[in-house]
């Protein structure tokens, strides 16, 4: 077995030429981080959404890529919040409850309307919910859902809904979300203090309400999967609820699933589209992208239900028709909320439970 | 000089083996906590000690009973079906030890979430449970054994199980059984054997299980938060509410250390018991 020996300046040579090569492989990544961003989406068909439509726009209109990361905002926020000279996320999806948060916070950059040209299309309500920190991608209603086999003749309004189900005219099968779910402030407690004549300020109504309806409820839902499991095990018959995840349930077999805007107005829900702080200028164009009309349209043709904010997307004739315009629903003041949502929780947990 | 050197070397190179753990200790463990400690007194203006002094308020005194008598209940009860599980495994099972083994540790191989959504569809009002008693004439209306303590402390006895009957099994598998057989000789009844000797001689194993079950419960909260209705709060959910919902990350914290701290307790009763066990 003859064994090959190297010699002093063949070591150096390859040395020199595996250092060279380490060298440049360093380089290419560095290069491609910068081109590289890192953007966040609900999970499910949001998710789906957002990669079928948002992340192949962008990466058209930049020759950049964008990374999806799926979660939830208090996950996300903290995340920024932890490394802000080098933020891990760049473009921040999050519900406009959290806006409150992230203005104190300070992890996002005020918009810039000459990098989003599409921010011309949208309308000033869908803008000023996050003071302009970035505006609103799209929205939902809060509605009353039921079931249809169970309850032919559903609420009309708001007002009706606490009336009867406190009466026990719908059992014990009614529900609402809990203190641990994330819109609730919005959709129970000043949902029902603005129909019972109360206010942000004076909350007393809705916690009332909820007290009220509380003897009804088997279940306050965390989560949106919990309270489809709730209607399709039958152990709840009538609830508050998105109306798109509610329509997709409807959609996806469950034939007695239905919905009512009610009278007064379902609660908005909006999901604002923030540049974070010291990500790459690229984040503008994943923004923009965002609020694209064809971009939209896509969108709403695999999150049915749900609205979009420019005004110029033309929705799918399937799924126009399951949307509730905007001027249909009550917006909430959603800053004055999360100002007052340690406190909402302290006395949610005092009064009503978990 | 090398003298010197050598008598600083000598414990450091005993200890060797430790440095890895000890560094995933530190990096894991202390710095984490340290953190969250630092969080929890300050605010905004800095030092603070509102966070703590707000866990004397009547609510939180409230839940951190909840928290712990829960710990209690489902401690006690994987004890009081455990040890007979583990005890027909090591003395009666014979060739079927094995299988008794994996059957018991199934319900680990799957997620905490799919088994509470197997426990919904099961103990809820249209489940199979329900529908037997219904149907057997035992009830007349369906009962509720979801959304309330019923359905939590099922759900955690049945996942915690095989820690109770793991931790006993391995004592009472190292049990000298001429111990027992002496007692017998000497006319002891089975009974008395039982109680005398070999529930003694495996308090060690009932003391570690009993302590990874109070402690797994105490800082569970998906069993808790899917199983449970809205008079089942417990620490882990408040902890939950305030990082996600309200994100007070100082409230939380101070929670937190709350917590760990009822698991430290419970880790001082136990060295404690153990301690006096091994007096007597």
């Amino acid at each position: 077995m003859t064994m090959t020996a190297t010699t002093r300046r063949q070591f150096l040579g390859q040395s020199a030429l595996l250092a060279g090569g380490l060298a440049a492989g360093i380089g290419r990544p560095a290069q491609a981080q910068d081109r590289t961003i890192v953007a966040t989406s609900y999970g499910g068909n949001w998710e789906k959404a957002i990669k079928q439509y948002v992340v192949p726009c962008f990466e058209k209109a930049t020759g950049a890529r964008a990374n999806v990361l799926v979660g939830q905002e208090s996950e996300w926020i903290a995340k920024i919040d932890a490394q802000r000279d080098r933020p891990p996320i760049h473009v921040l999806v999050s519900s406009a409850e959290y806006v409150g948060r992230i203005k104190e916070l300070g992890i996002a950059d005020k918009i810039d309307p000459a990098r989003v040209p599409n921010l011309k299309d949208i309308p000033p309500v869908f803008f000023d919910a996050a003071h302009d920190l970035g505006p609103a991608f799209d929205y939902g209603a809060a509605v009353i859902c039921y079931n249809a086999d169970k309850i032919p003749n559903p609420p009309a309004s708001i007002a009706e809904f606490i009336e009867r189900a406190s009466r026990g005219e719908f059992g014990r099968k009614v529900t609402i979300p809990g203190i641990t779910y994330p819109w609730t402030a919005s959709v129970a407690i000043w949902n029902f203090a603005d129909v019972l004549g109360g206010s942000v300020d004076r909350p007393d109504a809705g916690f009332e309400a909820v007290r009220k309806l509380k003897p009804y409820i088997p279940k306050f839902y965390t989560s949106g999967p919990e309270l489809l499991n709730l209607f399709r095990q039958g152990e709840a018959n009538i609830g508050l609820f998105w109306n798109g995840v509610f329509q997709s349930f409807h959609d996806g077999g469950a034939r007695f699933a239905k919905w009512v805007n009610p009278k007064e107005g379902g609660v908005m829900g909006l999901v604002v589209v923030h540049k974070v702080k010291n990500a790459p200028e690229l984040a503008w164009d994943y923004v923009n992208c965002m609020l694209d009309p064809t971009v939209g349209a896509g969108f709403a043709s695999v999150l049915v239900g749900y609205g979009l904010t420019n005004q110029k997307v033309k929705y799918p004739a399937a799924v126009a028709d399951k949307i509730v315009p905007a001027s249909a629903l009550r917006k909430p003041p959603f800053e004055a909320i999360q100002a007052a949502l340690p406190s909402w929780t302290d006395r949610w947990n005092r009064e009503i439970g978990a | 000089v090398v003298r010197g050197i050598e008598a600083w070397r000598r414990p450091l190179r005993g200890t060797a083996l430790l440095w890895p753990s000890m560094l995933f200790w530190v990096g894991f463990f202390a710095v984490p906590i340290g953190i969250m400690l630092l969080r929890a007194i300050s605010d905004r203006d800095g030092f603070t000690l509102a966070h703590f002094t707000r866990l004397a308020e009547p609510l939180y005194v409230r839940v951190l009973a909840n928290t712990v008598v829960l710990g209690l209940v489902v401690t006690a009860l994987t004890l009081v079906i455990g040890y007979p599980v583990a005890y027909f495994i090591v003395r009666r099972a014979g060739r079927w030890k094995g299988l008794l083994f994996f059957l018991i540790l199934c319900p680990l191989l799957v997620s905490i979430i799919i088994r509470s959504y197997g426990w919904l569809v099961l103990l809820g009002s249209g489940g199979l449970v329900n529908a037997l008693l219904v149907s057997l004439g035992v009830v007349e209306e369906p009962v509720a054994l979801v959304y309330n303590w019923i359905g939590v402390v099922i759900s955690l006895v049945h996942v915690l199980l095989p820690f109770m009957i793991l931790s006993i099994t391995s004592v009472l598998e190292g049990l000298d059984r001429s111990i027992e057989e002496a007692a017998q000789v000497l006319g002891a009844s089975p009974a008395r054997v039982f109680c005398h000797v070999t529930v003694p001689l495996t308090w060690h194993g009932i003391l570690a299980g009993s302590l990874l079950v109070f402690m797994l419960t105490v800082g569970n909260f998906v069993n808790v938060m899917l199983l449970g209705g809205a008079d089942q709060l417990v620490l882990p959910l408040l902890i939950y509410q305030r990082i996600t919902v309200s994100i007070e990350y100082g409230f939380a914290s101070a929670l937190s250390l709350f917590l760990l701290l009822t698991g430290v307790a419970a880790l001082i009763v136990q060295g404690r018991l153990a301690g006096r066990r091994m007096v007597a």
